[in-house]
C-alpha cells in the first residue's frame, strides 16, 4: 500500500501539472492565428510543433527534412521574427502558423505556447517538438520513416522517445564556414563529442539529467553544473494533461520521463543533432545575452560570448566524424532498443 | 492436386489484396477472412478489387478476439469455405494478412508437390520445450481464462494467481496430449479433413474453448492424432520478441528475407514498400539461398533483442540508466591498466610502452591540477578535458566514460594515491581493474624534493604510507575484484621487467623479447641513507603489522593478474 506521503506527494504533483496547464491556456491567449492549415481531430497523426525567432537561414532544410521523415503537419510559433521567416512559412502549405510579440521569458521559454497547441492539437497524435537547430535522428531513420518508428512504439506500448541533444561542431574555426539556406547543416557541423557525458538520475522528477559535450568542456567549464541539460524528450504520444515543464527536457506525470531501462537493457532512443555551432551563433551570442530572453538571462549566451570567437575551434583530435545513426549506436549514445 | 491459401486479414487491407492477387495469380485458389471488426467499407472495396479473380474466396466474417478461440473458428471457417468450393487441393497453407513469400511461388508449390503427405506444422510439446516468450505454457490449458489479456490485463493476471493458489487444474481430453506451436502451418487436405470430420470434434472444441490462446494449440494438437507424417517446423517465418511481441519487419531486412529457410515471413510492416513491390514481383528470378546472408539476418536479429535486455556492459547512456535495481552499478567496459608508482620509478614511460605495444597509455588522469593525458593535450578519449573542475564534478563518471572510448584497445593510467581518495575506493571495487603497484615508490619523490625540512617530511611519509596500506589492504582483501600485482620498489629497480613484463604481456599478450630495454630509470642515489633518516625521525616503514603478507604472494598476484 503507498504510504500517505507519497499518495500526497503524487496528488502535490498533480496539482503542479494542472498549474502547468493553467500557465499554458493563459499564455496561450496571447498567440495570435495566423494560419491554421492543420487537420481535423486524427487519431496517430505525426505532428511537429515548435517555437522560433528569426530562424530564416536553418528553416528551409528544416522544414525539407522533417517532411522527408514523415512529418504530417507543422505548428509553428512565429516569436515577433524579422528576417522574413514568416514568409517562408506562409508559403509552407502543410503548416500552420501563430504569432506573438509577447516575451519569451514570460511564457517560460516558449514552453507555455507549445503546451498550450500540443493541448488544443496533439491528443492522441504523435507530437515531435523540437527546435530549428535540431534535427532527430534514430535507429533506421535513413530507411524507416517516422511512420515506421511511431507504430512500433505504438505495440511496443512505448509512449515517448527520448532524444538527447548532441552537439554539431565544423572541423575547423568558427566563422570560417559559411551557410547556404537549404544546405545540409550536417555538411559543415560534422564533428562531435563521442565519450564524455554524464548523467544523474533525478529523483524528482525520474529524468536523466545529462551533461556534456563541447558546451560542458569549454563554455562551462569553470562551473560544470550551469552546463545545459542535454536529455530531451521530443516525441511523445500526446494526451491531454500532459506537460512539459522546462523545454522538452522533462514532462509530467513524470512517469513518462522514465524512458531508460535501469536493470542493464537498453530502450529505444535517438539523437537530436544540435546545429547551433552554425556561423550565426557569434552574432546571436551577442544579441541574445543583450536580450536576456533565453534561460538564466541568457546566461548560456553570455558564456559563448565569453568564450566563442570566429576563430575558436571546437573540434580536436578526438573528435568523432559524423557518419549516420549506426555509429552513434556504436558510441553508445543512441540505441535500437529492441527494434531489429 | 495444389495449395490453397487461408489469408486472416483485420487491417491494411489494400495490401490483404495485393497479396492475394499474387497467390491466386500464381494458380492458387485462395480464402480471405476479414475480421468482422474490420470496417464494411474497406471490406466491400477489398472485394471489388478482387472482383477479377475467380480462385479468391471470401469465408464468413468472424468477430476475432486475439487469444480466443473465435479466431479458431474463423481459422475453421477459412479452411471450410476453401474445401467446398475447390476439393482437390493437395495442402492447406495458412497465413496472415501482413506476411509475403519470401521466395518465389513456384518454389513453394515445387516443394510442397514432393512432400504430398506431409505436414508442416510447428507442433511441440507443451510444458517440455519452453517455446513460449514471456508467458503461459502447459497453464494455457490446465486453467480458465475469463478474462483478455490485452484488454484487462490485471485482472487477467490476477485470476491466474488465484487459480495458481488454489489448484486449479482442468482435465484434458482423454488421450490428448497438448502441443504447442505458430499457428501458420501449411496441412494436407487429408488431415484437415480428419480434425474436421472427427467424431469427437465437439468435445475438443468445447475444450478448447476455454484454453488461452487456442489458435496456436488446436490444429498442433489435432494434427497430431490424425496426421500421417509431421514435420515440426512452420514454413512462415514469425519471430517474437522476449515480450511476445511480433518481429516486424521492413525494408532494410529485404536480403535476409529472401534467403531464409521459409517459404513466408510476418510481420511486414504495412508501409515496407520495397518488400511488397520485390517479394510480390512475380517475374522475380529464383536465386538460391545464401546462408552467410540468412546468419546475417538471424544474428542481427538476436543482437538486437540482447541489446534491448542486457544492455552493453559499462556503457551509461539516455536509454541505459544502471540503478540501485542493476547487478553491475559500478561497471566499466572492459579491463584497464592502473600504474601505481611506476612514474616515480621510470621516466618517459608512456611513450615507451606505445612504442613497445602499440597501445596508448595515459599520465595520471587524476592528477590534482588536471588530468595529464597523451603529451599533455587538452582534450583526451572520447573528448574528455583534462580540465580538473569539470573531471571532478563526476570522477566515477570519468572513469566509465574513460575506459568506454578507449574499449577497441586496453586503456593504461598512471594513479597516484594522493591523488582522489574516491578514485581509488573505485578502482579497489572494480574487477575489470589490472593494478601494477611499485610499493614505497613515494619515496623516490619525497627524496628528490629539494632541501626538505625533515618534520613536514615525516608527516608527508607517514600520510603516504597509511594511504598506501589502506589501499594495499583493500585490494589484497579475498573479495575484492581487482586484480593487482605488488612488487616492492627494491625488487623493481633490481629488475625493471618485473614489472614492465607483465604490462607488455597484458597488452600484446606475448612474453615481453629477450633484450628489451626498459625505458630510462631514475638513479636512487642515497635511498639506503633516506630511509634510516625516516626511521631514525620515527616513521615505521615496515607493512608486515599490519597484517600485510606481501612476500610470499607476487607469483600468485601476477598469475592471477594475467589470467
Amino acid at each position: 500500500m503507498p504510504s500517505p506521503t507519497s499518495i500526497w506527494r503524487a496528488y502535490r504533483q498533480r496539482l503542479v501539472r494542472k498549474a502547468w496547464q493553467v500557465r499554458a491556456a493563459w499564455h496561450g491567449r496571447k498567440l495570435v492565428r495566423t494560419h491554421l492549415r492543420a487537420p481535423r481531430r486524427q487519431k496517430g497523426a505525426i505532428y511537429l510543433f515548435c517555437v522560433l525567432r528569426n530562424e530564416a537561414e536553418r528553416l528551409p532544410y528544416f522544414v525539407e527534412y522533417y517532411r522527408n521523415l514523415g512529418v504530417e503537419h507543422f505548428f509553428f510559433v512565429d516569436n515577433g521574427s524579422t528576417d522574413g521567416s514568416a514568409a517562408f512559412l506562409e508559403a509552407q502549405e502543410d503548416a500552420s502558423i501563430w504569432h506573438t510579440d509577447a516575451s519569451y521569458r514570460d511564457a517560460h521559454f516558449g514552453v507555455d505556447w507549445l503546451n498550450h497547441l500540443l493541448a488544443r492539437f496533439g491528443h492522441d497524435n504523435w507530437c515531435l517538438t523540437v527546435d530549428c537547430d535540431e534535427l532527430l535522428v534514430y535507429p533506421h531513420h535513413t530507411t524507416r520513416g517516422l511512420r515506421a518508428l511511431t507504430e512500433w512504439l505504438d505495440l511496443s506500448h512505448l509512449r515517448a522517445l527520448p532524444a538527447m541533444l548532441v552537439d554539431m561542431y565544423p572541423e575547423g574555426p568558427l566563422g570560417q564556414a559559411s551557410y547556404q539556406p537549404g544546405q545540409d547543416p550536417l555538411s559543415l557541423l560534422n564533428r562531435y563529442d563521442h565519450s564524455n557525458y554524464v548523467y544523474h538520475r533525478d529523483n524528482q522528477h525520474r529524468h536523466l539529467w545529462i551533461q556534456g559535450g563541447p558546451r560542458l568542456r569549454l563554455n562551462f567549464a569553470n562551473n560544470p553544473r550551469l552546463a545545459p541539460a542535454l536529455n530531451k524528450i521530443p516525441l511523445v504520444r500526446w494526451r491531454w494533461g500532459c506537460v512539459y515543464i522546462s523545454s522538452t527536457h522533462l514532462m509530467l506525470p513524470r512517469a513518462m520521463n522514465v524512458t531508460y531501462d535501469e536493470r542493464g537493457g537498453e530502450m529505444i532512443s535517438g539523437a537530436l543533432l544540435h546545429t547551433k555551432f552554425l556561423p550565426d551563433i557569434l552574432d546571436r551570442a551577442v544579441e541574445e545575452s543583450d536580450r536576456l530572453e533565453h534561460y538564466e538571462s541568457g546566461r548560456e549566451y553570455a558564456a559563448y560570448g565569453q568564450t566563442l570567437a570566429a576563430d575558436t575551434v571546437l573540434a580536436t583530435p578526438e573528435s568523432r566524424q559524423y557518419k549516420g545513426w549506426a555509429q552513434l549506436e556504436d558510441d553508445g549514445l543512441i540505441s535500437s532498443g529492441g527494434w531489429a | 492436386m495444389s495449395v490453397g491459401f487461408s489469408i486472416l486479414a483485420h487491417r491494411d487491407l489494400p495490401r490483404v489484396a495485393a497479396l492475394a492477387a499474387t497467390l491466386s495469380g500464381a494458380g492458387c485458389p485462395v480464402v480471405l477472412h476479414v475480421d468482422a471488426a474490420a470496417p464494411q467499407a474497406e471490406f466491400d472495396r477489398l472485394r471489388a478489387t478482387l472482383s477479377a479473380h475467380d480462385n479468391i474466396l471470401f469465408s464468413p466474417r468472424i468477430r476475432a478476439a486475439w487469444g480466443e478461440f473465435s479466431l479458431v473458428e474463423a481459422q475453421i471457417a477459412a479452411v471450410k469455405t476453401l474445401l467446398a468450393h475447390i476439393p482437390d487441393l493437395g495442402h492447406i497453407c495458412q497465413l496472415s494478412g501482413d506476411s509475403l513469400p519470401t521466395r518465389p511461388l513456384a518454389e513453394f508449390v515445387a516443394f510442397l508437390e514432393k512432400n504430398p503427405e506431409t505436414d508442416f506444422i510447428e507442433s511441440v510439446t507443451a510444458g517440455a520445450a519452453h517455446w513460449i516468450k514471456g508467458g503461459l505454457e502447459h497453464e494455457r490449458f490446465t486453467l480458465y481464462f475469463p478474462f483478455n489479456w490485452k484488454k484487462n490485463r490485471r485482472l487477467f493476471d490476477m485470476s491466474v494467481a488465484l487459480q495458481r493458489r488454489f489448484g486449479v487444474k482442468r482435465k484434458l481430453p482423454e488421450g490428448m496430449v497438448a502441443h504447442i506451436g505458430s499457428q501458420w502451418w501449411v496441412l494436407s487436405v487429408a488431415t484437415l479433413r480428419a480434425i474436421l470430420n472427427d467424431a469427437r470434434r465437439a468435445e475438443y472444441d468445447a475444450f478448447f474453448k476455454r484454453c488461452w490462446i487456442p489458435d496456436e494449440s488446436y490444429f498442433q494438437t489435432l494434427a497430431r492424432q490424425h496426421s500421417q507424417k509431421i514435420e515440426s517446423r512452420a514454413l512462415c517465418y514469425a519471430r517474437f520478441d522476449y515480450e511476445g511481441k511480433p518481429v516486424v519487419l521492413y525494408d532494410d531486412h529485404l536480403a535476409g528475407l529472401q534467403n531464409l529457410d521459409s517459404y513466408f515471413a510476418r510481420k511486414i510492416w504495412a508501409g515496407a514498400d520495397a518488400l511488397y513491390t520485390h517479394l510480390l514481383d512475380k517475374s522475380r528470378p529464383a536465386l538460391p539461398r545464401q546462408p552467410a546472408q540468412r546468419e546475417a539476418f538471424l544474428r542481427h536479429i538476436g543482437q538486437v533483442e540482447r541489446r534491448r535486455l542486457e544492455g552493453r556492459r559499462g556503457l551509461m547512456m539516455q536509454a541505459r540508466h544502471v540503478g540501485a535495481r542493476a547487478r553491475f552499478t559500478r561497471e566499466t567496459a572492459v579491463p584497464y591498466l592502473v600504474l601505481q608508482g611506476l612514474d616515480s620509478v621510470f621516466e618517459e614511460l608512456q611513450p615507451w610502452i606505445l612504442h613497445h605495444t602499440g597501445q596508448r597509455a595515459m599520465g595520471r588522469i587524476y592528477h590534482p591540477k588536471g588530468a595529464l593525458f597523451e603529451n599533455d593535450q587538452p582534450v583526451g578519449p572520447g573528448g574528455l578535458t583534462a580540465l580538473s573542475v569539470v573531471r571532478d564534478y563526476r570522477p566515477a563518471e570519468f572513469l566509465r566514460n574513460f575506459v568506454w572510448a578507449q574499449r577497441n584497445g586496453l586503456p593504461i593510467f598512471a594513479h597516484d594515491l594522493c591523488d582522489n581518495n574516491k578514485v581509488a575506493r573505485i578502482i579497489e571495487a572494480d574487477p575489470n581493474a589490472r593494478i601494477l603497484h611499485v610499493r614505497s615508490a613515494w619515496l623516490l619523490d619525497m627524496m628528490r624534493q629539494p632541501n626538505p625540512d625533515p618534520v613536514a617530511l615525516r608527516d608527508q611519509a607517514a600520510a603516504a604510507l597509511a594511504r598506501e596500506k589502506q589501499h594495499l589492504a583493500n585490494v589484497l582483501r579475498e573479495s575484492s575484484p581487482a586484480r593487482a600485482l605488488i612488487l616492492p620498489l627494491g625488487h623493481v629497480l633490481a629488475n625493471p621487467m618485473n614489472i614492465l613484463g607483465p604490462i607488455v604481456h597484458l597488452v600484446t599478450h606475448q612474453d615481453p623479447p629477450e633484450g628489451l630495454q626498459p625505458p630510462q630509470m631514475c638513479t636512487p642515489k642515497g635511498l639506503g641513507q633516506f630511509i634510516t633518516d625516516l626511521k631514525n625521525a620515527g616513521v615505521n616503514l615496515t607493512y608486515s603489522d599490519d597484517g600485510l603478507d606481501l612476500r610470499s604472494d607476487a607469483k600468485r598476484q601476477k598469475a592471477r593478474l594475467l589470467a
